[in-house]
């Protein structure tokens, strides 16, 4: 099954691209903008990017983009209709491109016969060297498999714009590194992705220092263990892939440093395992903080949270006022006092409760009042 | 004898002080809050509790207090429009259980930009809701200091009918 993604330069083809594409070999992602091109990529393994219908500028821009997020290794085919010229295609670094109208079983035989000429960015090529989903190898499985052929090579692993390496030198692993971090510290942040791409490359290690000194075993299971603790954690969360944002209704609560680092990444939707990588503190410390936020209100799951404020926004009148009453009423920080002389009752005495009935005055009795109160202004 | 429970949330004492200037009130204290005793007429009192914001009641006072109120006003500056107290967390809590509460939202203002305010405005305020209104203020205007406690009697009124 090749992964198939499709950037729709134009509304409303998608029927017509799904007539040309419907074939159980092709797994097709269709977008329409260039934040969803970057969003799949770093979450599928994508074999090939068409653009379809072709514009010039479009995939000028889209190339440098993939470029841009280290993508450019995805090959990119425009589907040109008859109007463009092929020199202005072939000037622009594409793999190929396919010229319609064509009948679906031409441009299925061209398309595979492309596909078959990039190489699939999965499998093992020339090299020795190997790519893939994470969802299908998870980094764990990738260590083991690793650790067998006792080879020289890099790890790489990407999700979006996350990006990591793990080293071993003769199939063990002697060093990570994501963002600021090496070694285990790495290794911490890395071994537990769901989602995203890896490639195996061969590389020549041998000057590298071992900044891990541990066997893969010991390795390995320590990861598993942190694994667990992770997906024991998440049990009670929303999942590694589904976005977090914070409620801007609720404010006013006391956070520790690691709570407001959350609290201030999630001011725009994040994914729960966007937040464990942004954040350098260790994930099972930030989930449970991530736990905390959640309980109180602070940080919820995306679509709750903008469902709540659309409801918030829709409100009107004193309802909106009543709920927004506590940003009136701010809260002292300190106060100085003591309770007033009042007799708590007894926890296993019934509570004694004063029963008024509601005042209910009569027209007169209201018109003899608001006369009344005429007087006093007089 | 009809009392006619309401309440008075000022951010400052001498709103209070203002909005109970023109009224012959007796002073009282009720679980430790200070009550003013208004005669309203010869069968009906109106009972006015001072929520004073740099006061701490306990939770068991307020709980006690907040099904019979009948009224609020909410007395407040222009400039921030807010309330430090001790005890927002009862108040929320109490706006929230009994959202139909008769509520005015009392707006001190500058008495010369009360003075170009267009008289509508002065005498409706604001519409929140059937229940409540923003309305705005000064000490030195009777007129204004009027309308509100009118304002929330005939709230009042509409609210029991």
């Amino acid at each position: 099954m090749y992964d198939i993604l499709v950037y729709m330069t134009e509304v409303g083809i998608e029927q017509e691209i799904r007539l040309f594409l419907e074939d159980e070999d092709f797994n097709i992602h269709m977008v329409e903008s260039f934040d969803d091109v970057i969003e799949i990529c770093g979450q599928e393994m994508v074999d090939l990017v068409l653009v379809w219908p072709c514009e010039v500028d479009a995939t000028k821009d889209l190339i440098t983009l993939l470029s841009a997020h280290h993508f450019d290794y995805l090959p990119v085919v425009p589907i040109v209709d008859s109007e463009i010229p092929a020199g202005d295609i072939v000037a622009l670094p594409v793999a190929d491109f396919i010229r319609l109208p064509k009948s679906k079983a031409v441009f299925l035989k061209i398309l595979k016969n492309v596909l078959s000429d990039v190489g699939s960015q999965r499998g093992t090529n020339e090299n020795g060297d190997w790519a893939g989903s994470l969802d299908e190898y998870n980094v764990i499985d990738l260590i083991q498999m690793i650790e067998i052929n006792e080879q020289d090579v890099e790890l790489c692993i990407r999700y979006n714009d996350f990006a990591g390496k793990i080293y071993f030198k003769k199939g063990k692993l002697i060093d990570a590194s994501f963002q600021d971090k090496t070694g285990m510290a790495a290794l911490d942040k890395l071994a537990f992705w769901p989602k995203g791409h890896f490639q195996i490359r061969s590389v020549n290690l041998d000057d590298m220092p071992e900044n891990i000194q541990r066997g893969n075993q010991e390795i390995l299971i320590s990861q598993v263990k942190k694994v667990f603790k992770i997906e024991s954690l998440l049990s009670e969360l929303p999942g590694l892939t589904e976005a977090v944002m914070r409620n801007p209704l609720v404010s006013g609560q006391k956070l520790t440093p690691l709570q407001k680092e959350i609290v201030d990444i999630c001011q725009k939707p994040l994914t729960v395992l966007a937040v464990l990588l942004k954040i350098s503190a260790a994930n099972e410390d930030i989930l449970s903080e991530l736990k905390v936020l959640m309980q109180s209100g602070m940080i919820g799951r995306r679509n709750d949270i903008e469902l709540l404020v659309q409801l918030e926004a829709e409100k009107s009148g004193l309802g909106k006022l009543i709920d927004s009453m506590s940003s009136i009423f701010k809260k002292k920080t300190e106060f100085d006092f003591t309770y007033a002389d009042y007799e708590m009752p007894e926890e296993d005495q019934p509570r004694a409760t004063l029963e008024i009935p509601p005042v209910s005055l009569t027209q007169e009795e209201n018109g003899q009042i608001i006369e009344k109160l005429e007087t006093f202004f007089k | 004898m009809k009392i006619l429970e309401t309440a008075i949330i000022a951010e400052k004492p001498e709103f209070l002080d203002a909005l109970l200037s023109r009224f012959p009130v007796s002073r009282e204290k009720v679980l430790d809050i200070d009550v003013y005793r208004l005669e309203l007429s010869e069968s009906a009192v109106m009972i006015i509790y001072n929520l004073d914001p740099n006061k701490r009641y306990s939770d068991e006072i307020l709980l006690h207090l907040q099904p019979h109120l009948r009224g609020l006003i909410i007395a407040l500056n222009e400039k921030d429009m807010q309330i430090e107290t001790n005890h927002a967390d009862n108040i929320e809590t109490y706006l929230k259980q009994y959202p139909g509460t008769p509520t005015i939202l009392a707006v001190a203002t500058h008495q010369s930009l009360l003075a170009v305010v267009n008289k509508a405005v002065i005498k409706n305020g604001f519409y929140l809701d059937n229940d409540g209104r923003i309305l705005f203020w000064n000490q030195e205007n009777a007129e204004s200091l009027k309308n509100i406690w009118t304002t929330l009697l005939q709230a009042i009124q509409t609210n029991q009918s």
